[in-house]
This record gives structure tokens, sequence and C-alpha cells, in this order.
């Protein structure tokens, strides 16, 4: 008989915290990050350890995602415990909790002596006013955060004014967002004031916060001072043709900012002269953004001089500016001569076939222009016609959006030709009207010798299950296609 | 082969005997089996890590998934699916917590994996959603920070509860 010993030191081990480190291992395998920073974490020593240790942490904490886990203010004293002494989050990323400002509280103790830690999103959470004022407080010690969200969190003026005394010592932070908060203009001149003496940050985030002309006012003269600021994104403000006329000279002396989103801000068409006029002479904007201002046709004429002049304007939307085919005109005839512009959004205005005409005109001189949005327009059968003519002879365009026109079956069928021999679009929005099976035949017939285009909106309902499958599957097939090769 | 039986023996001194293709379900016996030649009816295999009422427990778990596919490999893929424990595996393990980690001790020595994972969810399913109060109060573990890490913390709670 034989007889086999299989030797391991028996000892009778019967608890948790003494089972063999990699039986604990074993056990985190099937916790949730969340679970081990909130329930593991700071339970003993050896805990400790282990999660230091543990593969899986190492890995996936350095950029921390915890985004909608129903952490309160509890949950996040053990998250903020941990950090105070981690040297692995780099960026804690915990949007959308329910983190009040006792939570906040926790989270600045733990900035004060963190020294990893970069990046923080607290976005939709419920801070308020006392919790920025801990966050602030120790961000006036803390050299190591660059990146701070403080989106959605119940922020008014006093959490504004604490923000911007932090802002007058701290040299670290380059980004700030308080977007959709309710500093108003009061927040808005705090901010002004910081401004005038903080020469780290870069990008300041104030949109949708209720500031007025006033507010547009205090920022303008600050930005006149500063010279490190290079993103101000100010949207959804109603600062109106005056508030945009003190910002208009901030534009007209800064070198610095590369990007300009005005979008909802009360904008009218006296508001885009002063605009317009500042950025004849820009050479350092390459992106604008001014969509929902009712600019119309003057504002389109005025951008169409911008567009004539610039060098480095890459990105121009205009959705819902109340553009018709006159303004249209102007900024097709300055796309002819343009060579800078990259992407153009005109969604949502008053174009129709007129308009289109200019347009597809344009295409055929245009060479850099790669993304047109024409979607929710009044273009017809006879639009679809000049612009698909238009395509032809365009190398340029990958992505043109005709989603929501007035044109049906025929005006769909001049981009068959479209599919057929061009080999640039990958993207093509040509649905929302009535077109019937017979096109969809059409334009699945032209897909079979198209290899290039990787996303086809057409209305798949009216075209019927059958040549929408297909053509689904040809889209599918370039996909591959495209990631291959 | 069906219906062949070899007899395991814990620490006690206990043996039991066990179908070979139940007991097989341990890849540390299936080893011994078949690598090292053992003749299946003379021999007793020798357990020394297991005792008997933890013995009898992990035959009955491999009796009632005697017919269960292999369980898969492990994947980088972690975070494991927590709520996949059949019913009968969670009456299985209504057990005190000293039995429990007896279960996965053995199953890790025993290399039963299926055993192993069901046993480390059902701690994890323990975990899940408490504070570390809670853990240290539920699996009596001492709290063994030093008094002034430990200050920090009630000061923080007083200021939680202030509030």
């Amino acid at each position: 008989m034989n007889e086999y010993r299989i030797s391991m030191s028996h000892k009778p081990v019967v608890s948790f915290h003494k089972l063999p480190i990699e039986l604990v291992y074993r056990i985190l395998d099937f916790q949730s990050i969340l679970t081990l920073l909130c329930s593991m974490r700071n339970v003993c020593k050896r805990f400790n350890q282990i999660i230091d240790s543990y593969d899986r942490y190492r890995q996936e904490c350095d950029i921390l995602w915890l985004d909608d886990c129903k952490i309160d203010d509890v949950k996040v004293q053990n998250i903020a415990k941990t950090l105070s002494n981690d040297t692995v989050i780099i960026k804690l990323i915990i949007y959308c909790n329910e983190i009040g400002h006792v939570g906040a509280k926790h989270l600045a103790d733990a900035l004060r002596s963190n020294t990893t830690c970069t990046y923080l999103d607290i976005r939709n959470n419920r801070i308020g006013d006392l919790g920025v004022e801990h966050l602030a407080s120790a961000l006036k010690l803390n050299t190591t955060l660059t990146g701070l969200y403080l989106n959605d969190n119940n922020i008014g003026h006093v959490g504004a004014k604490h923000l911007a005394d932090m802002l007058k010592n701290n040299t670290t932070l380059t980004r700030l967002s308080v977007y959709n908060n309710q500093i108003g203009d009061d927040g808005a001149y705090h901010f002004a004031d910081a401004i005038k003496y903080n020469t780290t940050l870069e990008e300041l985030n104030l949109s949708w916060n209720e500031i007025g002309r006033v507010g547009a006012e205090y920022l303008a003269e600050a930005l006149m001072n500063n010279t490190t600021l290079k993103e101000l994104t100010f949207n959804e403000n109603s600062i109106g043709d005056r508030g945009i006329q003190h910002f208009a000279n901030v534009y007209r002396c800064n070198t610095m900012f590369s990007s300009l989103d005005l979008s909802c801000c009360e904008i009218g068409e006296a508001g885009v002269q002063y605009l317009a006029d500042a950025l004849q002479n820009n050479m350092t904007l390459t992106v604008i953004h001014l969509d929902h201002n009712l600019i119309k046709d003057v504002g389109g004429q005025c951008l169409a001089n911008v567009l004539k002049t610039t060098k480095t304007l890459t990105v121009l939307t205009l959705e819902k500016c109340g553009i018709e085919d006159v303004g249209t005109q102007y900024l097709a005839t300055a796309l002819k001569s343009n060579a800078t512009l990259k992407c153009l959004n005109l969604s949502r205005n008053g174009i129709t076939n007129i308009g289109a005409q200019h347009l597809a005109d344009a295409l055929q001189h245009n060479v850099t222009l790669t993304k047109l949005d024409l979607a929710f327009n009044t273009i017809g059968d006879r639009g679809a016609r000049y612009l698909a003519n238009g395509l032809m002879n365009n190398m340029a365009i990958t992505d043109l959006n005709l989603n929501y026109n007035t044109f049906g079956d025929t005006g769909t069928q001049h981009f068959a030709d479209v599919i057929r021999t061009n080999t640039k679009l990958t993207d093509l929005g040509i649905g929302g009207d009535n077109i019937g099976p017979a096109t969809g035949q059409i334009l699945l017939d032209a897909l079979r010798s198209n290899t290039t285009l990787t996303s086809l909106d057409f209305d798949n309902e009216s075209v019927g299950w059958d040549i929408s499958h297909i053509i689904d599957e040809y889209i599918e097939r370039n996909c591959k296609l495209s990631k291959v090769y | 082969m069906a219906g062949n039986k070899i007899k395991l023996q814990s620490n006690d001194g206990d043996t039991f005997d066990v179908d070979v293709e139940i007991a097989k379900q341990s890849a540390t016996i299936k080893t011994m089996l078949e690598d090292l030649g053992m003749s299946e009816e003379d021999d007793v295999i020798p357990l020394p890590n297991v005792n008997s009422a933890i013995l009898k427990k992990v035959i009955q778990w491999a009796t009632h998934h005697k017919d269960d596919p292999p369980p898969p490999e492990d994947d980088e893929n972690r975070e494991k699916n927590l709520s996949d424990i059949s019913s009968w595996d969670q009456d299985f393990l209504k057990v005190d917590q000293g039995t429990l980690f007896e279960l996965i001790l053995a199953a890790n020595y025993l290399d039963i994996k299926g055993l192993l994972d069901v046993t480390c969810k059902t701690v994890a399913n323990m975990i899940k959603g408490r504070t570390p109060e809670e853990i240290r109060r539920q699996f009596n573990i001492k709290n063994d920070f030093t008094p002034q890490e430990e200050e920090q913390i009630k000061k923080e709670n007083e200021w939680c509860e202030e509030k």
C-alpha cells in the first residue's frame, strides 16, 4: 500500500483576516472597486496592505471611475480616507452621486495631504456653497490638483467667492469648471477679481450660471489683464448684445483664446456685428460656437467676413441662428476662398433650395471642409440634387448631414449616384423623409459598389425591413473594412 | 469505471468511501490518481489539512455537483458576477463563519475550483455594502490602527454627527 502525505503546515485558520493573501485576493476578485474602497479599506492594517498589493487596484484605480454609484457622505468618507495617503489614484471621478457638504469636507481633508491626485470630478452632486468652502480652503495649500469639476452642485455667489479667494492663492489648478450653477453677476464679479491675480488657470467654464450683462462686463475687464487663460466657456448666460460688446473688446486684444463658445447668450444682429468686427484680425481662434442666438442673415454676413480673412478658424457652429438663404449665400461665397474651416454646422436654420444651391456651388471650389451639417432645414428635391452634384466634384467632405429636410424620393435618388462614385464620404444623413421601397432599393444597389460609407441615416421604416436590413449589412461590412485597412 | 471507490482519510483518522468520479473534482486528488498511478481499490488518500466535519461537507458538495460541466478557466476579466449562486449552494453555505473559512481553505488545498468560487463569492456578498466598522464587527477583526489614526477617524465621525 502506498501512502502519500500531502504536506502543508496545518494550522487551524478560521477567521477572515488570517486567510492567506492569495485567498483574500480571490475574494477581492468578486468585489467591485467601490466595495474595495468603501468596505474593505481601513478595516485593519493587513487588509490595507493586501489591497495596496492587489493587481486590480493598482491597474484600475489610477483613474478611478465611481460615477453614479450612489455614493453618499458616509461612503465618500472612506474613499477620502483612502485618498489621503494613497499614491495610486491620479484621477478621481465621482460624478452623479449623493455627496453633500459633509462629503466635500472629507474630500477636502484628503486633498490637504494627498500628493498624487491631479484630477477631481464631482459633477452632479450637491456640495453647495458650504462644500465649496471646504474644497477651496484645502486647495489653497494643495499643489497637486490641476483639474477640478464642480458642475451642477448648487453653487451660488458665496461659493464663487470661496473659489475666487482660492484662485488668488493657488498656483497649480489649470482647469476649473463650475458649469450649471447659479453664481450670477455677483459670482462673476468674484471670478473676475481672481482672474486679475491668478497666473495659472488656463480653462474656466462658467456656462449656464445666470450671468448677465453686468457680469460679462466684470469678466471682460479682468480678461483684458489676464494672459494665461486660454479658454473661457460662457454659453447659456443671457449677456445680450451689450454684454457681447464687452467681450468683443477682449477678443480684439487677447491673443490666448483658441476657442469661443457663446451659444444661447441672447446675442442678436448688433452683438454679432461687434463680435465679427473684433474677430476680423484675430489670429488665434480655432473654434467658434454661436448656436441658438438669433443673429439671422446679418450674422451670416458678418461671420462670412470673418471666414474670408481667418487663417486659424476650423470649427464654426451656427445651429438655430435664424439664418436663411441670404445669410447662407454670404457664408457659401466665403467658403469658396476659405482654406481653414473643417466643420460647419448650419442645422435648424431657414435654408431652402436656394441656399442649398449656393452651398453646392461652394463645395465645388472648397477643398478643406470635411463636415457639413444642414439637418432640419427645408431643402427640397431640387436642393438635394444641387448638393449631390456638388459632392460629385468634391473630395474633402466626409460627413454630410441632411436629415429632416423636405426632399423625398427624387432628392434621395440623387444621392445614390454620390454613394456609387464618391470614395471620401463616410457619414451621410438623408433620413427623416418619406421615401418608398423603390428608392431604398436604388440606395441598396448603389451601396454594393461602395466600400467607404460607414454610416447612413435613411428612413428605414418606410423603406421596409427587408431592404433596410441589407443596407445595414453593407454598412457593417464597410465599418469592418475601414477598421481593417 | 462507474462505481469505483476510493478512500479519503481526514486528519481525525476517519476514512470516507467516495466515488472516484466525485473525488476527481478535486484537481489535487485527480493528479495523484492519474500521475502517480495509485490503484484505486487499495489506497487510502490521507488529507492531513482537512478534518472530518469539513471533509464531509466537501464530499456532500462534490456529490451534488458531480454532473456539473467543468468550471470555466479564470480570465483576466475580473470583478466576477456575485449574484449567480444557486439556491442549493446558498442553503449549503448557511454555516458558521469558521466552517465557511475552513471550506475555503479546504477547497483551495484540494483545488476544487467550483467550491472555492462559490465560497469566496459568499464572503464577498457578506462584505458588499458594509462599512469598515460593520466588517470588523461581522468578522471579529481587531481595529489595529494607531491611536492617532483612530482619533482622526473619531473626530471625523463626531463632525459628521454634529451636522
